[in-house]
């Protein structure tokens, strides 16, 4: 082992946890001085669970103690990642201060600060800890890859010019002070954005392009627009308010993700996902969560009142939809007849799963012929509906789809809800009925379909 | 095909590199398996690969395991480069899941080898610069070493312990943490 080249000594021991490194450090002097350059400091100082695989657990009270007495053996030299897990107290500052002083020296590549590992708190921490975004430029060279922080607060500068090497940016429950725009301004390599729950901006207007960003992910954010300029994304996942959302540009996006919440739920928000953000109209595959609620006036006037859609899923292959609807009268409400102007605008569509949630028990099934009008869907292969209970709109929106779906291949209906939180939702199933309408259904489309009976194997 | 005029028998013999281990053992590789390595990569791509390529620090021994392993990851390498985007599914989805189980239970066999073989390994994989090889056979000692006291780390590698007493007990309670 020791004729070995010292860099394929230091490879081994970089292949090895920082625990089992450590521990190898007390072998002999040559080892010692390996592990001051051992690359990535990972630091899991939360309880329970297990650490991540490049991060050794440290109990809390020792935290502090151990980071420092390890930092100080490290000779700051290739540094890769240093991560800190640990939710410490408002008088630890110092500490914290003294570890980024000490990543930001050793030019660490990514550097992630979580100080909010316990994501079941309900509410922020008052007087979080204030990262030093500029201390990343104290070198007057840009060397961070990878930033991610958790529950701290940064003062975002114009003038900071330390991220032109910034490729991936998360930040979560960050307190503002300053604007975004001010930050990403520098960020011209950046592919991958994440802003979760963050706290002191009223929107997102990003004026400037970001054309490497591929990854744009946007929760839990309290803004009244999202505005961004994003030539070449590929994936969006947007989760919170219906608010008004343009990407500019994006063409070349392959997957997105959209989940609605509404305060009063008034049944836009399926609408607004599929007719709202004709951004995402270059979309492969759309994925959408969404709650309706009933208390609608009549039946037709419903159906007839829905806009047309203003723009064409011209790629769309895959659809998928969760929706969850708060109704006394399922065989009256008429919300998931959005999902067919959908079909409409997605002529190449081949795959669509709706997953439907109604917060109703006991309601009879409906055995009305009826078709819902819709266009031919000659791409239409496969079709999965969970939560299906031959409620009027169910019944005839798939009398739509098997009537106009020349290419179906798969049909699927499951009577049991799979959406989360639904134990009670299937008791009392009425399977038999059901089983007996899909059959009857099946004879009379000429197409097979298949029912996912709810399985008794769910508890084996 | 197989009748082919000469200038394609040129095209075919172009493709073909020859490797000369320390002991002057020639082996006829394809290029696609000799670019696994990035010195002979470059070697090639700097057009002075006619005539053999000498290996001055691989015997004939390790040098025929070495071609093993990059014949069988040139397919695999080859299968990879069709998928440029990182971020794609789809790519992932063409990747045959069979093969990389394949892949896994040959690299597994390979390395099936005493330590002063797997040592000569690394260091042919260090000079000829083949990543992957590279990373495995050194995962190999990392993982020898997993969970082991310095004492039996000491004895396995025959390391000499260098280190006062003072210094041990020093570095044993900076490090107590590691220990628990």
């Amino acid at each position: 082992m020791e004729d070995l080249p010292e860099e394929i000594q230091l490879l081994v021991l970089c292949l090895l946890s920082l625990k089992d490194a450590a521990r190898a450090s007390t072998v002999s002097r040559n080892w010692r001085n390996l592990w001051r350059r051992y690359p990535n400091l990972c630091f899991d100082g939360t309880k329970g669970g297990s650490a991540d695989e490049d991060s050794v657990k440290i109990e809390k009270s020792k935290f502090i103690e151990t980071v420092n007495a390890i930092i100080q053996q490290h000779s700051g030299i290739g540094l890769n990642k240093f991560s800190i897990r640990c939710s410490l107290e408002n008088n630890s500052s110092d500490h914290i201060d003294r570890w980024i002083c000490f990543a930001t020296a050793s030019n660490a590549k990514i550097i992630d600060l979580n100080l909010w590992p316990k994501r079941t708190d309900a509410c922020q921490t008052k007087n979080v800890y204030h990262f030093p975004l500029e201390a990343l430029g104290a070198q007057g060279c840009s060397f961070i890859q990878s930033l991610f922080l958790t529950n701290v607060s940064i003062e975002t500068l114009s003038d900071i010019h330390s991220f032109t090497k910034l490729r991936r940016l998360h930040l979560h429950h960050i307190q503002f002070i300053g604007d975004l725009p001010g930050l990403l301004s520098n960020c011209s390599v950046l592919e991958d954005l994440e802003l979760i729950a963050c706290s002191g901006l009223a929107d997102l207007n990003i004026p400037h392009q970001l054309d490497k960003l591929r990854h744009l992910l946007i929760s839990n954010m309290c803004v009244q627009m999202v505005d961004f300029h994003v030539t070449g994304l590929t994936h969006f996942v947007y989760k919170g308010d219906v608010i008004p959302i343009v990407l500019y540009g994006c063409s070349k996006l392959e997957k997105v993700t959209v989940t609605l919440y509404e305060r009063v739920i008034s049944n836009k928000g399926l609408g607004h996902a599929i007719n709202g953000i004709p951004s995402i109209s270059a979309v492969k595959e759309l994925n959408i969560c969404a709650y309706m609620q009933g208390n609608q006036p009549t039946w037709f006037s419903q159906v007839h009142s829905m806009g047309r859609p203003t723009f064409m899923f011209v790629n769309l292959r895959h659809l998928t939809c969760e929706i969850t609807i708060f109704t006394i009268d399922p065989n009256r409400h008429t919300g998931i007849f959005q999902l067919a102007h959908c079909l409409d605008c997605a002529p190449q569509l081949e795959t669509m799963k709706l997953h439907m949630q109604y917060h109703v028990l006991g309601r009879p099934c409906w055995h009305g012929q009826e078709i819902f009008p819709m266009r031919r869907l000659d791409h239409l292969k496969t079709v999965h509906m969970s939560g299906f209970r031959c409620y009027r709109p169910q019944v005839e929106l798939l009398h739509g789809i098997l009537e106009n779906g020349a290419a179906l291949e798969h049909v699927t209906i499951e009577p049991m809800v799979t959406l989360f939180g639904s134990s009670i939702a299937n008791r009392g199933i009425p399977q038999d009925e059901i089983c007996e309408w899909a059959h009857r259904t099946s004879e009379r489309f000429g197409k097979e379909i298949t029912v996912v009976k709810a399985p008794r194997q769910r508890w084996w | 095909m197989a009748s082919a005029g000469s200038g394609d028998e040129k095209a075919a013999a172009a493709a073909m590199i020859t490797l000369i281990s320390s002991d002057n053992e020639k082996f006829e590789v394809t290029e696609a398996t000799a670019t696994l390595s990035q010195t002979i990569r470059h070697m090639i791509e700097d057009g002075c690969t006619d005539g053999g390529v000498p290996l001055p620090n691989v015997t004939s021994k390790i040098l025929a395991r070495v071609i093993e392993y990059c014949k069988k990851h040139a397919t695999a390498a080859a299968g990879e480069e069709g998928s440029s985007s990182s971020f794609s599914d789809a790519a992932f989805l063409e990747v045959d899941r069979a093969f990389l189980e394949e892949l896994e239970e040959f690299d597994d066999a390979f390395l099936e080898v005493d330590r002063a073989t797997l040592f000569d390994l690394i260091l042919a994989a260090n000079y000829l610069d083949i990543k992957g090889l590279l990373n495995l056979t050194c995962q190999k000692v990392a993982d020898s070493v997993k969970g082991k006291t310095p004492e039996q780390i000491r004895e396995m590698y025959n390391i000499v312990n260098d280190l006062t007493p003072e210094e041990e007990a020093e570095i044993r309670r900076e490090t107590q943490w590691a220990f628990e």
